[in-house]
């Protein structure tokens, strides 16, 4: 076996000099690419720089220009080295040979081979798998690593990049420090400073202030008074003016909000109020009931005249139908006899999962463990005591055990466009479907953002009482008759009457 | 075989070659098709691993093992599992008979899981109480009835059927029994070559059998050899990266894993990739087993041994996309 692990030393040393010529190349792109970015935002800063000094006319200092381009170009230079550099680690034989087997589609021949050597007993199987992969190694100690496709290091992109960057480094280093009293005709002359150092002023200055108003002319000569005087004073001038008309603007638009935003917070507060649409079990038991339970207080016959053909419209707990024009599919909009009742194309479908419904509650009644059905609920509690678990329930009347959960109404009816099937209760079929869903397009509100803060506890009473406190003798004294109403021996729950229903 | 004698590992690897091609040629003489899925099932038999396969009726599960069980010359024996079976039904019971002194005694009489294969078809209609009459079997190869423990003849293998549609009235198999399986297998619909031979062979007056062209001896002894198989440091490193990267905020998981996997691979994920690998290492011609044989029995393997969780499902995710995504995340370590 010496010749196959000879062999395998070749095609290792062999795989892993090409392996760390590919590395080198794959980290040239990324590498140029971070070194032209540092580079073009270097020199961008510095044009930025120059810009800022010629448009406020400072004196801000100049590099020389050797400093200036090592400063521009020598960071990125220095990234492409290290980037370089830094990806050209040496190659693990295991790591060539893994390369050698995938590329020559060895399925792990030449590393698995290299493995079994190492081993100092091997079994007929390792022994088979080494001759197998004698004879590979034999024929590809000779053969290169086949090369992947290796990306060009200087593509397309990049070469536009390198051109960008170079011509605004360029740029950045072409362009000379600017002499602004040259360009404005003025030399700074020599700046006169009181021996108060009150006032330090221009000898020029002073005739081009004359069209100033006296306002403003306090303010420049307050500024004056604190720096020294800029010789394109009148431009920075020009430059303040600017500024203040577009502050002026900024004001009368009223803070930045349009009337669309107005608009749409108005619209936002008049739908603020959530719905409280509550299904009524048992609609057709009661229907007189609820209308006399919410009376129409605020008619307007001028101005709603079908108001007297459709009562039923106006009698749900639909507080909060919105701005539309309203569901005539709502639930508790309209009675079951309505001819605005909509039955839609999911009814059939949601009737025949009231259908399922009704089996499970029948499959319920077996007995033993309940196969995969679609529910997944929970057997129904066949405990045939007072009382849920080991807590008295306060509502169960001795007949038939606890009942089962009560469905909640109105919760579910919150969710826009969920339908919601209807039980009635009693009857062999379910009752029909009502859909609950507002035709509101969804619109986008701009609205300001609260930010939350920290509040004290409530210190004055809520609601109309008075005082929510009770005494502490009282609060005892209900606390102890609630007590004595409460144990389960002395004082057991009144039954309540059975109703013959 | 004797130690270090590769002339002998390669007649041994021939050999299984051999006797994996005819009991193959001889199944395919009745199922038209389907070819990776009989591969999956004869390298479970040839490794002693259980199989489930999981397909839409009429593509021919029932009638593989079928086939497999009569290429193979062994005890075959069928169950349809029922909602209201038991688990003496499937494993034995004491019943009174009538001897010939016309005494009565009672006799313990040995149900259908006592044989060499088994099929399990439909085995989600069962109950769980009678689904885990199973695990003794399948995992100890014995079953215990009262007092009695009854050791399973090798080779012993349980291939179970499962509809993937029609859930409705069906037990799900719990992970402890899921865990058993070699292989879960997705069989799938025919190529459209393959139903002309298929309504040949099944619209004609000749029934189309398969013959014993093998053993249980044989079978045996085959799994020896399969045993024999060594597999290298860095490909069982990377079998158990693989089954760890499956599990939910461990080492080597994926974001994919820990967001929407709910329980990953346990260690039977591990063992049984090694010995399907070691299967299709002796397939390919070659004596030990790669990475390659692995990543090709991965998703066989793994995929019902891992539960997406409820953000997973409501994705989309299934635990063969989370199988993909591990295989494409996890690399083969670099030094074993």
């Amino acid at each position: 076996m010496s010749h196959l692990l000879e062999d395998l030393r070749t095609i290792g040393r062999q795989s892993a000099s090409v392996l760390e010529a590919e590395r080198r190349r794959h980290s040239q792109r990324p590498a140029f690419t971070a070194a032209f970015l540092l580079t073009a935002t270097i020199a961008t800063v510095y044009l930025a720089y120059l810009g800022v000094a010629h448009w406020t006319a400072s004196n801000w200092p100049a590099a020389p220009l050797a400093v200036l381009a090592g400063t521009v170009f020598g960071p990125g230079v220095l990234l492409f080295v290290i980037r370089v550099f830094a990806a050209n680690r040496r190659v693990s034989k295991d790591e060539a040979l893994a390369a050698a087997d995938e590329r020559h589609d060895l399925a792990d021949r030449l590393r698995t081979a290299a493995e079994f050597l190492k081993r100092p007993a091997r079994t007929s199987f390792m022994e088979a798998a080494l001759l197998d992969a004698a004879e590979f190694a034999d024929r590809l100690k000779t053969v290169a690593l086949p090369g992947v496709v290796t990306p060009e290091p200087f593509s397309r992109g990049a070469r536009i990049a390198a051109f960008a960057t170079l011509v605004i480094g360029a740029l950045a280093l072409w362009i000379p420090e600017p002499d602004f009293a040259a360009a404005t005709g003025d030399k700074p002359g020599p700046a006169v400073v009181a021996e108060l150092g009150d006032k330090t002023t221009s000898e020029k200055e002073t005739p081009k202030e004359q069209p100033v108003e006296p306002r403003e002319k306090e303010k420049t000569t307050e500024t004056h008074n604190q720096q020294l005087v800029k010789p394109a004073a009148g431009k920075g001038r020009k430059d303040a003016q600017l500024d203040s008309s577009v502050k002026k603007t900024r004001g009368v638009m009223g803070s930045g909000q349009s009337a669309d935003a107005a608009s749409a917070t108005g619209s936002s507060e008049a739908r603020g109020a959530p719905s409280s649409q509550a299904q009524a079990s048992k609609t057709g038991k009661k229907p007189t009931k609820k209308k006399k339970v919410k009376p129409k207080k605020h008619k307007k016959p001028n101005s709603e005249p079908n108001v007297a053909k459709k009562p039923e419209n106006d009698s749900g707990a639909t507080a909060g139908r919105g701005a539309a024009s309203g569901s005539n599919k709502s639930p508790s909009a309209s009675p079951w006899s309505s001819k605005d009742q909509i039955t839609s194309e999911d009814e059939d479908d949601l009737e025949d999962d009231e259908e399922v419904d009704d089996e499970f509650d029948n499959s319920d009644a077996r007995g033993g463990m309940q196969p995969h059905l679609r529910d997944r609920r929970p057997p129904v509690n066949r405990d045939l005591g007072i009382g849920f678990g080991n807590d008295k329930n306060p509502d169960a009347n001795g007949r038939g055990g606890p009942s089962e959960m009560k469905k909640s109404r109105g919760v579910a009816a919150l969710v826009l466009g969920v339908p919601i099937p209807d039980h009635v209760k009693g009857r062999p079929n379910p009752g029909k479907t009502k859909i609950t869903q507002e035709r509101v397009e969804p619109r986008v509100e701009d609205a300001q953002a609260v930010d939350a803060t920290a509040r004290q506890p409530r210190q004055s009473p809520v609601g109309h009482f008075a005082n929510p406190e009770l005494e502490s003798w009282m609060r005892d004294l209900i606390r102890t008759y609630f007590k004595a109403i409460r144990a389960p021996k002395k004082t057991p729950p009144p039954q309540p009457e059975k109703s013959g229903d | 075989m004797t130690e270090s004698d590769p002339a002998a590992a390669k007649a041994a690897a021939e050999e299984f070659r051999a006797v994996h091609l005819k009991i193959k040629k001889e199944v395919q003489r009745v199922i038209v098709g389907q070819e990776k899925v009989i591969d999956a099932v004869l390298t479970a038999l040839m490794v002693g691993g259980h199989v489930m396969l999981e397909g839409v009726p009429g593509l021919g599960k029932t009638m593989l093992v079928r086939a497999l069980g009569e290429a193979v010359d062994i005890n075959f024996s069928r169950i349809q599992f029922t909602p209201d079976m038991m688990p003496a039904d499937i494993q034995g019971t004491s019943i009174l008979v009538e001897g010939e002194d016309h005494k009565h005694e009672v006799r313990f009489q040995e149900g259908p899981l006592v044989a060499n294969l088994v099929l399990a078809d439909e085995i989600n209609r069962a109950t769980p109480k009678t689904q885990s009459a199973l695990l003794e079997a399948m995992q100890e190869k014995q079953i215990t009835v009262g007092k009695r423990t009854i050791k399973l003849e090798e080779p012993f293998c349980v291939m179970s059927t499962q509809n993937p549609v029609e859930q409705e009235g069906t037990y799900p198999l719990p992970e402890a029994q899921l865990d058993r399986f070699l292989f879960k297998i997705i069989v799938g619909y025919p190529e459209v070559n393959d139903y002309r031979p298929i309504l040949e062979r099944t619209t004609g007056n000749e029934e189309v059998h398969a013959s014993h062209v093998s053993t249980g001896e044989e079978v045996m002894r085959m799994r020896e050899v399969v045993r024999g198989v060594p597999v290298p440091d860095h490909v069982q490193d990377y079998a158990v990266h693989l089954v760890v990267a499956s599990q939910p905020k461990s080492e080597f998981a994926t974001p994919l894993v820990n967001q929407n996997v709910l329980l990953g691979s346990s260690p039977r994920g591990a063992q049984g990739l090694l010995l399907a690998g070691k299967v299709q290492a002796l397939l390919a011609g070659r004596f030990a087993v790669s990475t390659d044989d692995i990543r090709a029995v991965a998703l066989d393997v793994l995929r019902h041994r891992i539960i997406v969780n409820f953000q997973g499902q409501a994705e989309g995710f299934t635990p063969d996309h989370i199988i993909e995504d591990v295989l494409a995340y996890v690399n083969v370590p670099a030094n074993a």
